[in-house]
Protein backbone atom coordinates (compact mmCIF):
# COMPACT_ATOMS: atom_id res chain seq x y z
CA UNK A 1 0.00 0.00 0.00
CA UNK A 2 3.03 2.21 0.32
CA UNK A 3 3.02 2.84 -3.43
CA UNK A 4 -0.53 4.23 -3.27
CA UNK A 5 0.51 6.56 -0.49
CA UNK A 6 3.41 7.79 -2.59
CA UNK A 7 1.15 8.36 -5.62
CA UNK A 8 -1.40 10.15 -3.47
CA UNK A 9 1.30 12.32 -1.90
CA UNK A 10 2.67 13.10 -5.33
CA UNK A 11 -0.77 13.99 -6.62
CA UNK A 12 -1.36 16.14 -3.60
CA UNK A 13 1.78 18.08 -4.27
CA UNK A 14 1.16 18.23 -8.00
CA UNK A 15 -2.44 19.18 -7.32
CA UNK A 16 -1.36 22.40 -5.68
CA UNK A 17 -1.56 25.39 -8.04
CA UNK A 18 1.00 27.22 -5.93
CA UNK A 19 3.57 24.47 -6.42
CA UNK A 20 2.89 24.43 -10.16
CA UNK A 21 3.27 28.21 -10.36
CA UNK A 22 6.72 27.97 -8.72
CA UNK A 23 7.65 25.23 -11.18
CA UNK A 24 6.56 27.42 -14.11
CA UNK A 25 8.49 30.42 -12.75
CA UNK A 26 11.66 28.32 -12.64
CA UNK A 27 11.31 26.49 -15.95
CA UNK A 28 9.52 28.83 -18.37
CA UNK A 29 12.43 31.14 -19.33
CA UNK A 30 14.78 28.21 -20.00
CA UNK A 31 12.32 26.13 -22.00
CA UNK A 32 11.28 29.19 -24.02
CA UNK A 33 14.89 30.20 -24.75
CA UNK A 34 15.90 26.65 -25.68
CA UNK A 35 12.84 26.22 -27.91
CA UNK A 36 13.27 29.51 -29.77
CA UNK A 37 17.01 29.11 -30.35
CA UNK A 38 16.85 25.50 -31.54
CA UNK A 39 13.88 26.26 -33.81
CA UNK A 40 15.70 29.24 -35.36
CA UNK A 41 18.78 27.07 -35.97
CA UNK A 42 16.78 24.24 -37.54
CA UNK A 43 14.67 26.56 -39.74
CA UNK A 44 17.70 28.51 -41.04
CA UNK A 45 19.45 25.19 -41.65
CA UNK A 46 16.42 23.75 -43.41
CA UNK A 47 15.65 26.83 -45.52
CA UNK A 48 19.13 27.78 -46.68
CA UNK A 49 21.54 24.89 -46.16
CA UNK A 50 19.80 21.77 -47.45
CA UNK A 51 19.88 20.61 -51.09
CA UNK A 52 17.01 21.21 -53.50
CA UNK A 53 14.54 18.37 -53.99
CA UNK A 54 14.89 16.80 -57.44
CA UNK A 55 11.12 16.61 -57.94
CA UNK A 56 9.57 19.41 -55.90
CA UNK A 57 12.32 21.99 -56.11
CA UNK A 58 12.59 24.40 -53.19
CA UNK A 59 8.96 24.30 -52.07
CA UNK A 60 9.59 21.16 -50.00
CA UNK A 61 11.32 23.45 -47.44
CA UNK A 62 7.87 24.00 -45.94
CA UNK A 63 8.40 20.52 -44.40
CA UNK A 64 10.53 22.00 -41.60
CA UNK A 65 7.53 23.82 -40.14
CA UNK A 66 4.70 21.62 -41.47
CA UNK A 67 5.78 18.22 -40.11
CA UNK A 68 6.90 19.33 -36.60
CA UNK A 69 3.72 21.36 -35.96
CA UNK A 70 1.53 18.51 -37.27
CA UNK A 71 3.29 15.93 -35.06
CA UNK A 72 3.12 18.10 -31.94
CA UNK A 73 -0.54 19.01 -32.57
CA UNK A 74 -1.34 15.26 -32.45
CA UNK A 75 0.84 14.68 -29.37
CA UNK A 76 -0.78 17.70 -27.69
CA UNK A 77 -4.14 15.98 -28.02
CA UNK A 78 -2.82 12.94 -26.14
CA UNK A 79 -1.46 15.20 -23.39
CA UNK A 80 -4.86 16.90 -23.22
CA UNK A 81 -6.61 13.48 -23.11
CA UNK A 82 -4.40 12.40 -20.18
CA UNK A 83 -5.34 15.63 -18.37
CA UNK A 84 -9.01 14.94 -19.16
CA UNK A 85 -8.78 11.42 -17.70
CA UNK A 86 -7.11 12.73 -14.54
CA UNK A 87 -9.72 15.47 -14.32
CA UNK A 88 -12.57 12.95 -14.51
CA UNK A 89 -11.06 10.35 -12.16
CA UNK A 90 -9.39 12.47 -9.46
CA UNK A 91 -11.10 15.86 -10.07
CA UNK A 92 -7.73 17.54 -9.91
CA UNK A 93 -7.88 21.32 -10.35
CA UNK A 94 -4.52 21.36 -12.11
CA UNK A 95 -5.73 18.84 -14.69
CA UNK A 96 -8.57 21.17 -15.59
CA UNK A 97 -6.17 24.09 -15.97
CA UNK A 98 -4.04 21.86 -18.20
CA UNK A 99 -7.02 21.09 -20.48
CA UNK A 100 -7.82 24.77 -20.88
CA UNK A 101 -4.12 25.56 -21.45
CA UNK A 102 -3.27 22.83 -23.97
CA UNK A 103 -6.38 23.38 -26.14
CA UNK A 104 -5.48 26.84 -27.56
CA UNK A 105 -1.87 25.75 -28.20
CA UNK A 106 -3.05 22.58 -29.97
CA UNK A 107 -5.55 24.64 -31.94
CA UNK A 108 -2.82 26.98 -33.16
CA UNK A 109 -0.41 24.16 -34.03
CA UNK A 110 -3.05 22.28 -36.03
CA UNK A 111 -3.92 25.57 -37.78
CA UNK A 112 -0.26 26.03 -38.76
CA UNK A 113 -0.12 22.45 -40.05
CA UNK A 114 -3.30 23.02 -42.11
CA UNK A 115 -2.21 26.39 -43.53
CA UNK A 116 1.34 25.33 -44.41
CA UNK A 117 -0.04 22.11 -45.90
CA UNK A 118 -2.48 24.05 -48.08
CA UNK A 119 0.28 26.42 -49.27
CA UNK A 120 2.49 23.42 -50.03
CA UNK A 121 -0.37 21.72 -51.87
CA UNK A 122 -0.85 24.52 -54.42
CA UNK A 123 2.43 24.10 -56.34
CA UNK A 124 2.75 20.32 -55.83
CA UNK A 125 -0.84 19.03 -56.14
CA UNK A 126 -2.25 21.99 -58.04
CA UNK A 127 -4.81 22.75 -55.34
CA UNK A 128 -4.92 24.21 -51.84
CA UNK A 129 -7.55 21.83 -50.55
CA UNK A 130 -9.46 18.67 -51.51
CA UNK A 131 -12.49 17.47 -49.57
CA UNK A 132 -11.90 13.83 -50.57
CA UNK A 133 -8.56 13.46 -48.82
CA UNK A 134 -8.84 11.54 -45.49
CA UNK A 135 -5.63 13.03 -44.03
CA UNK A 136 -6.79 16.57 -44.68
CA UNK A 137 -10.29 15.97 -43.37
CA UNK A 138 -9.20 14.15 -40.19
CA UNK A 139 -6.74 16.97 -39.51
CA UNK A 140 -9.53 19.52 -39.99
CA UNK A 141 -11.61 17.51 -37.49
CA UNK A 142 -8.72 17.76 -35.00
CA UNK A 143 -8.72 21.55 -35.48
CA UNK A 144 -12.47 21.71 -34.79
CA UNK A 145 -12.11 19.36 -31.79
CA UNK A 146 -9.66 21.78 -30.19
CA UNK A 147 -12.02 24.63 -31.01
CA UNK A 148 -14.96 22.67 -29.59
CA UNK A 149 -13.09 21.93 -26.34
CA UNK A 150 -12.34 25.64 -25.83
CA UNK A 151 -15.91 26.73 -26.65
CA UNK A 152 -17.47 24.03 -24.49
CA UNK A 153 -15.15 24.82 -21.59
CA UNK A 154 -15.93 28.53 -21.77
CA UNK A 155 -19.67 27.94 -22.12
CA UNK A 156 -20.05 26.83 -18.48
CA UNK A 157 -20.04 29.22 -15.58
CA UNK A 158 -19.07 26.51 -13.08
CA UNK A 159 -15.51 25.24 -13.52
CA UNK A 160 -16.53 21.72 -12.41
CA UNK A 161 -19.22 21.31 -15.07
CA UNK A 162 -16.90 22.86 -17.65
CA UNK A 163 -14.12 20.38 -16.94
CA UNK A 164 -16.50 17.41 -16.89
CA UNK A 165 -18.17 18.28 -20.21
CA UNK A 166 -14.94 19.13 -22.02
CA UNK A 167 -13.18 16.02 -20.61
CA UNK A 168 -15.87 13.78 -22.09
CA UNK A 169 -15.59 15.51 -25.47
CA UNK A 170 -11.79 15.17 -25.36
CA UNK A 171 -11.87 11.46 -24.50
CA UNK A 172 -14.40 10.70 -27.26
CA UNK A 173 -12.33 12.73 -29.74
CA UNK A 174 -9.18 10.71 -28.97
CA UNK A 175 -10.36 8.15 -31.53
CA UNK A 176 -9.49 10.69 -34.25
CA UNK A 177 -5.74 10.65 -33.49
CA UNK A 178 -4.87 7.13 -34.74
CA UNK A 179 -7.18 7.82 -37.71
CA UNK A 180 -5.13 10.89 -38.66
CA UNK A 181 -1.93 8.95 -38.16
CA UNK A 182 -3.00 5.93 -40.23
CA UNK A 183 -5.19 7.73 -42.81
CA UNK A 184 -2.43 7.85 -45.43
CA UNK A 185 -1.94 4.08 -45.16
CA UNK A 186 -5.59 3.02 -44.92
CA UNK A 187 -7.03 5.06 -47.77
CA UNK A 188 -5.60 6.32 -51.02
CA UNK A 189 -4.88 9.97 -50.58
CA UNK A 190 -3.15 12.90 -52.21
CA UNK A 191 -1.10 13.26 -49.07
CA UNK A 192 2.08 11.20 -49.17
CA UNK A 193 2.79 8.48 -46.61
CA UNK A 194 5.14 9.15 -43.70
CA UNK A 195 8.79 9.66 -44.66
CA UNK A 196 10.13 9.24 -41.17
CA UNK A 197 9.21 6.23 -39.08
CA UNK A 198 10.08 5.20 -35.56
CA UNK A 199 10.44 1.62 -36.78
CA UNK A 200 12.41 1.05 -39.96
CA UNK A 201 14.52 3.35 -42.12
CA UNK A 202 13.36 6.78 -43.24
CA UNK A 203 12.70 7.48 -46.91
CA UNK A 204 14.24 10.92 -46.95
CA UNK A 205 17.82 12.01 -47.70
CA UNK A 206 19.98 12.36 -44.58
CA UNK A 207 20.91 15.98 -45.32
CA UNK A 208 17.23 16.90 -45.53
CA UNK A 209 16.35 14.78 -42.49
CA UNK A 210 18.86 16.27 -40.03
CA UNK A 211 17.31 19.77 -39.67
CA UNK A 212 13.86 18.13 -39.47
CA UNK A 213 15.03 15.94 -36.59
CA UNK A 214 16.12 19.11 -34.80
CA UNK A 215 12.93 21.03 -35.66
CA UNK A 216 10.64 18.38 -34.11
CA UNK A 217 12.07 18.56 -30.54
CA UNK A 218 12.28 22.37 -30.92
CA UNK A 219 8.55 22.61 -31.56
CA UNK A 220 7.98 20.24 -28.62
CA UNK A 221 9.98 22.61 -26.39
CA UNK A 222 8.04 25.61 -27.70
CA UNK A 223 4.80 23.72 -27.13
CA UNK A 224 5.71 23.20 -23.46
CA UNK A 225 6.68 26.87 -23.17
CA UNK A 226 3.37 28.00 -24.72
CA UNK A 227 1.43 25.67 -22.41
CA UNK A 228 3.32 27.04 -19.39
CA UNK A 229 2.41 30.59 -20.46
CA UNK A 230 -1.25 29.58 -20.71
CA UNK A 231 -1.11 27.70 -17.39
CA UNK A 232 0.36 30.72 -15.63
CA UNK A 233 -2.61 32.79 -16.83
CA UNK A 234 -5.14 30.07 -15.93
CA UNK A 235 -3.72 29.67 -12.41
CA UNK A 236 -3.60 33.44 -11.82
CA UNK A 237 -7.17 33.82 -13.09
CA UNK A 238 -8.63 31.00 -11.00
CA UNK A 239 -6.58 31.55 -7.84
CA UNK A 240 -6.68 35.36 -7.80
CA UNK A 241 -8.54 35.52 -4.47
CA UNK A 242 -6.14 33.20 -2.61
CA UNK A 243 -3.64 34.56 -0.14
CA UNK A 244 -0.57 33.19 -1.88
CA UNK A 245 -1.60 34.81 -5.15
CA UNK A 246 -2.13 38.15 -3.35
CA UNK A 247 1.28 37.88 -1.71
CA UNK A 248 2.93 36.90 -4.98
CA UNK A 249 1.43 39.83 -6.87
CA UNK A 250 2.53 42.46 -4.36
CA UNK A 251 1.04 45.88 -3.99
CA UNK A 252 0.90 48.99 -6.12
CA UNK A 253 1.42 51.33 -3.16
CA UNK A 254 4.46 49.53 -1.80
CA UNK A 255 6.18 49.79 -5.15
CA UNK A 256 5.64 53.53 -5.31
CA UNK A 257 7.11 54.13 -1.82
CA UNK B 1 24.25 28.18 -48.31
CA UNK B 2 22.80 26.34 -51.29
CA UNK B 3 21.66 29.64 -52.84
CA UNK B 4 24.30 31.68 -54.62
CA UNK B 5 22.74 35.09 -54.03
CA UNK B 6 20.25 36.51 -51.54
CA UNK B 7 17.95 37.10 -54.49
CA UNK B 8 17.95 33.34 -55.18
CA UNK B 9 17.15 32.70 -51.55
CA UNK B 10 14.20 35.09 -51.82
CA UNK B 11 12.80 33.72 -55.10
CA UNK B 12 13.63 30.00 -54.49
CA UNK B 13 13.31 29.20 -58.17
CA UNK B 14 9.76 30.54 -58.33
CA UNK B 15 8.60 28.90 -55.09
CA UNK B 16 9.64 31.78 -52.83
CA UNK B 17 6.10 33.10 -52.35
CA UNK B 18 4.85 29.74 -51.06
CA UNK B 19 7.79 29.03 -48.75
CA UNK B 20 8.05 32.52 -47.26
CA UNK B 21 4.28 32.87 -46.88
CA UNK B 22 4.15 29.55 -45.00
CA UNK B 23 6.97 30.63 -42.69
CA UNK B 24 5.59 34.15 -42.15
CA UNK B 25 2.13 32.87 -41.17
CA UNK B 26 3.58 30.21 -38.85
CA UNK B 27 5.84 32.71 -37.09
CA UNK B 28 2.92 35.16 -36.72
CA UNK B 29 0.90 32.45 -34.96
CA UNK B 30 3.90 31.59 -32.74
CA UNK B 31 4.28 35.26 -31.77
CA UNK B 32 0.56 35.47 -30.98
CA UNK B 33 0.82 32.32 -28.82
CA UNK B 34 3.61 34.00 -26.85
CA UNK B 35 2.17 37.48 -26.42
CA UNK B 36 -1.54 36.84 -25.83
CA UNK B 37 -1.19 34.77 -22.57
CA UNK B 38 1.42 37.23 -21.25
CA UNK B 39 -1.00 40.16 -21.72
CA UNK B 40 -3.88 38.23 -20.10
CA UNK B 41 -1.67 37.20 -17.17
CA UNK B 42 -0.44 40.74 -16.58
CA UNK B 43 -4.02 42.00 -16.63
CA UNK B 44 -5.00 39.58 -13.84
CA UNK B 45 -1.90 40.47 -11.79
CA UNK B 46 -2.57 44.20 -12.07
CA UNK B 47 -6.16 43.62 -10.92
CA UNK B 48 -4.89 41.71 -7.87
CA UNK B 49 -2.37 44.48 -7.13
CA UNK B 50 -5.11 47.08 -7.42
CA UNK B 51 -7.28 45.18 -4.94
CA UNK B 52 -4.28 44.72 -2.63
CA UNK B 53 -3.62 48.47 -2.55
CA UNK B 54 -7.25 49.38 -1.88
CA UNK B 55 -7.40 46.81 0.94
CA UNK B 56 -4.35 48.41 2.51
CA UNK B 57 -5.92 51.86 2.22
CA UNK B 58 -8.99 50.70 4.08
CA UNK B 59 -6.85 49.39 6.98
CA UNK B 60 -4.88 52.62 7.37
Amino acid sequence: MAIFKIILKWFHRFGSPKWLMTLIDNWLPWVMAAGISSLVISLVWGVAFTPEDYKQGHVYRIIYIHVPTAIVSLAAYYFMAIAAAISIIWRLKIADFAIRSIAPVGLSLSLIALITGAIWGKPTWGTYWVWQDPRLISMLILFFLYWGVISLHDAFYSRKSASKASSILILVGTVNIPIIYKSVDWWSSLHQTASIKLTGPSTIATEMLQPLLLAIPSVYLLFFAFVMLQLRYQIALNEQYTNWMKLRSGNNLKDKI
Amino acid sequence: MVFETLNDLWSMGGHGTYVWLAYALSITIFVYLTISPIISYKKVISEIRFRNSSEENEVS
